[in-house]
């Protein structure tokens, strides 16, 4: 018992946390990131890698039922919270860790869940079962078959080359086998994969669907939906703190953007001192210290020749010579570029923000909206390396853009 | 000729084992220090409680194990499990100070046999899982292979073609009077890069990054996890006790012990490694691969011309 | 033969330490049968098995590689005989990479190094 003991407040003081991020609940995001960290927790990358998973916000149903889906396959010893309030962090956080110690509960909870092994049959599969036919709302172009269990497949019709052989064959965890994409580069029979990326994905904005269809590592498709917060959410208010305290909050969410880009692109050093100062504005740290380190970073972003040739080029948008039938040429100066000119352009957004002061225009939903729907054409034809820095350069602010198109005509 | 280096017995294993561990761990703990460590000067950030190697392994060893469905289970944890192996494996012909497990006359052969074998390793720990984050990392990891490993294979050559030998200890011999690493820098940066991307570490960390949810480390949980997180650090521990050896003169030094100094050398770019990994962002995939063919290779080659006209006009 | 048995000596604690850790986690983990799950797909079902005909798009490169992977075998050999045969050696082992190197640039520019 002491053995164990010792191992498990040893272990939980180096917990993990998945977070999940409801469209608009950013505050409470930030809140429990600066809580994690100062536990010495971490945020994980998968749900193989989580002991805690965070709903930060309230979900929507269908958006529930994918944070459902990630539940189960947490490993356990496993805490799972929603907080609603960026001031319950800390103390949700604390909650989460005593769970995690709780060693009775954690065995009753492994004990009662599904043992691998028992995969050859369907029906024993660990399949979340609420999450069946939840799909309609992203998955309307691509029939590869409903992922259904088997019992009920009835799509004989729908997967071309390969379905005799799915009749045929048992399937393991009624989940059917890739199928071959027609219009191959190589013109070789390859399969396609379908992966959702979002709503549950580290790094990755809010509510933000893409679902992509990938030749090996490349997006040969991709087709864009979102997911909000429960109906009866109301937008969440900023309480005003001080002179500026919009301007604050905007230049905090573009610092928060860019650091999550430099996590993508796997640079944690910067990223790590734009969340430092991202939390510094929200503190009310003097706003001349703020604009001075987010300059540096800037300069050590913009001098770094590695990050320059590693992204060159990519997700441009508006910039001659355009090929005839491209790009329209009306984009709007933030997205103008590659990725490494928007994670620029925020950059010296949120200084001007900070050093200027002023009043700070509220997010544009003419302009969130077109970060969105420049996604799925901007994606298409890249691995999925590069699709992730263009969806993070991008990063539409899906609350915005649900708010809007329900309210708007 | 034993090149200096007496073999040991093989009973030894399990201490030169041990000592490579002592060096994964000091690797570990450094990284876990800085990820405690507020960046930047903007000095309001309270530094995190400090994450220790302790409390990640003692997490690991209580989490649960997962398999997804339909996975390969077999192949799988071969995959895992190699990748510690390959660094024993490596560690098994490095000279520490006066000593090495084996004192073998194909020592660098051996090695890159090994780090190839990782390749088989990595993406087995992908393919394994059925799963399509874990299954891109492993084909990603492959990709980067192709671009890292030849000029890796170069770099290796340039210390062997000066030292005339194959055997490891002939060639911290042959650098009594002058370090490698001042007349083939571009070998020995070459070589530590090559370090990095068998240990998928830092720039060339694509294969477990963080855009796909962790690649092939994306379903790992529990003791499996705690494996293939543990093989990285023991690779990148084995890969700079080579450089040491290779290019930084091995045990040699004043007024130390020859072990010590082997110990501090070996260190020294293991902590470069560990502190640069965060200091660099990860390279695009593909991107790398055109730069490894056309410029790595180009200029290892050069550097091993440079080294055989020397050696042959001396 | 020493070196054989050295060898074996590290890859049978090598093997017996990662037996050990996994024997170890069974006793420590708080369920030691491990649990079934569907792959982490930001939670959504996979519509189909990854492991599938993956398309390898870089497969040129592999070709090439193989091309130089077999040079290796008489790199290794080389690289302990420089010194002796002296500038004969050099040349002959340069001129056979300049070679393989002129495939590389002809590899590179009909796009053999590029997959997107």
């Amino acid at each position: 018992m002491g053995v164990t003991g010792a191992l498990a407040r040893a272990g939980v003081r180096a917990a993990s946390v998945l977070l999940v991020e409801v469209p608009g609940s950013t505050d409470t995001r930030i809140a429990v990131e600066r809580q994690v960290r100062c536990r010495g927790w971490r945020l994980a990358m998968s749900s193989a890698d989580a002991d805690v998973l965070v709903v930060c916000g309230r979900p929507s149903p269908e958006l529930a039922k994918a944070v459902q889906a990630v539940w189960v396959q947490l490993p356990g010893p496993r805490a799972r919270l929603l907080v609603d309030d960026a001031r319950e962090a800390a103390a949700a956080l604390e909650q989460a860790a005593a769970a995690l110690l709780d060693a009775p509960r954690q065995r009753a909870d492994a004990g009662s869940r599904g043992q691998a092994g028992a995969q050859a049959e369907p029906s024993s599969a660990p399949a979340p079962a609420e999450s069946d036919g939840d799909q309609d709302n992203s998955d309307d172009m691509d029939d590869m078959g409903d992922t259904d269990d088997p019992g009920d497949t009835d799509d004989s019709s729908d997967t071309d080359d390969s379905s005799d052989m799915d009749m045929d064959m048992p399937m393991p965890g009624g989940v059917p086998l890739a199928g071959g994409g027609q219009d191959d580069r190589d013109g070789l029979e390859m399969d396609e994969l379908t992966v959702p990326l979002g709503p549950v994905l580290p790094h990755w904005p809010a509510g933000l669907v893409v679902r992509c269809v990938l030749h090996g590592d490349v997006v040969v498709h991709a087709q864009v939906s979102t997911l909000g917060p429960a109906a009866d959410v109301a937008p969440e208010v900023a309480e005003i703190a001080m002179d500026g305290w919009q301007a604050r909050r905007i230049a905090a969410g573009e610092c928060d953007s860019a650091a999550r880009f430099l996590a993508v692109a796997g640079w944690d050093h910067p990223s790590q001192r734009l969340r430092s100062v991202r939390d510094g504005i929200l503190d009310g740290a003097p706003s001349q210290d703020c604009a001075r380190e987010v300059a540096q970073v800037t300069r050590q972003v913009r001098r770094s020749w590695l990050l320059r040739w590693s992204v060159r080029g990519l997700g441009l948008l508006g910039r001659a010579p355009r090929p005839p039938g491209g790009v329209p040429d009306d984009v709007p100066a933030l997205l103008r570029g590659d990725v490494r000119d928007r994670l620029l352009a925020r950059l010296d957004h949120a200084r001007d923000l900070l050093l200027d002061g002023g009043a700070g225009e509220p997010a544009d939903p003419r302009l969130e909206r077109q970060r969105l729907d420049r996604l799925p054409e901007v994606v298409t034809g890249l691995d999925l390396a590069a699709a992730r820095l263009v969806v993070a350069s991008l990063d539409p602010n899906v609350s915005v853009v649900r708010r809007h198109s329900v309210a708007g005509p | 000729m034993t090149g200096g280096v007496a073999p040991l017995s093989a009973a030894w294993a399990p201490v030169v084992a041990l000592v490579l561990l002592a060096g994964a761990v000091v690797a570990a703990a450094l990284d876990g220090a800085l990820h405690s460590v507020p960046a930047g000067r903007a000095g309001r950030a309270r530094p995190g409680r400090r994450r220790t190697v302790t409390g990640a392994v003692a997490r690991l060893l209580r989490q649960r194990r997962r398999v997804p469905v339909a996975a390969d289970v077999m192949l799988w944890r071969i995959g895992v499990a190699a990748l510690p192996v390959a660094a024993l494996l490596m560690a098994a012909v490095l000279p520490l100070g006066r000593w090495t497990l084996v004192d073998w006359s194909v020592g660098i052969v051996w090695f890159n046999a090994v780090d190839v074998a990782v390749w088989a390793a990595v993406w087995l720990a992908g393919w394994g899982p059925n799963s399509a984050h874990a299954l891109i990392g492993g084909y990603r990891f492959l990709a980067q292979a192709l671009a890292y490993e030849l000029p890796l294979m170069f770099a290796l050559t340039a210390p062997a073609v000066a030292a005339g030998t194959l055997r490891v200890g002939g060639v911290v011999q042959a650098q009594q009077g002058l370090w490698f690493v001042v007349w083939m820098p571009v070998a020995f940066v070459v070589f530590c890069l090559g370090v990095a991307g068998f240990s998928v570490w830092g720039p060339l960390s694509a294969p477990a990054g963080a855009d796909i949810a962790g690649g092939v480390l994306a379903e790992a949980s529990g003791v499996d996890r705690l494996i293939v997180l543990a093989g990285r650090y023991l690779l990148l521990t084995a890969g700079s006790g080579f450089a040491a050896a290779l290019f930084l003169g091995g045990g040699a030094g004043p007024l130390l012990p020859d072990w010590l100094w082997m110990a501090v050398k070996a260190l020294a770019v293991l902590c470069a490694l560990v502190v640069l990994r965060r200091r660099l962002p990860v390279l695009r995939p593909d991107r790398f691969l055109e730069a490894g063919w056309l410029v790595l290779v180009p200029a290892t080659l050069l550097q091993l011309l440079v080294v055989s006209v020397v050696v042959v006009a001396r | 033969m020493f070196a054989l048995v050295g060898v074996a000596s590290m890859l049978f604690t090598a093997l017996v330490s990662v037996a050990l850790l996994w024997w170890v986690a069974l006793r420590t983990a708080v369920d030691p049968r491990p649990l079934g799950v569907l792959p982490f797909l930001s939670g959504w079902r996979p519509d189909e098995h990854a492991l599938s005909r993956f398309h390898v798009r870089w497969y040129p490169a592999t070709l090439v590689f193989l091309a130089f992977d077999v040079e290796m075998v008489f790199m290794y050999p080389w690289a302990v005989i420089v010194r002796e045969v002296g500038v004969g050696a050099v040349v002959e082992m340069f001129v056979f990479l300049g070679v393989l190197l002129v495939g590389v640039l002809w590899a590179w520019r009909e796009g053999a190094l590029r997959w997107v």
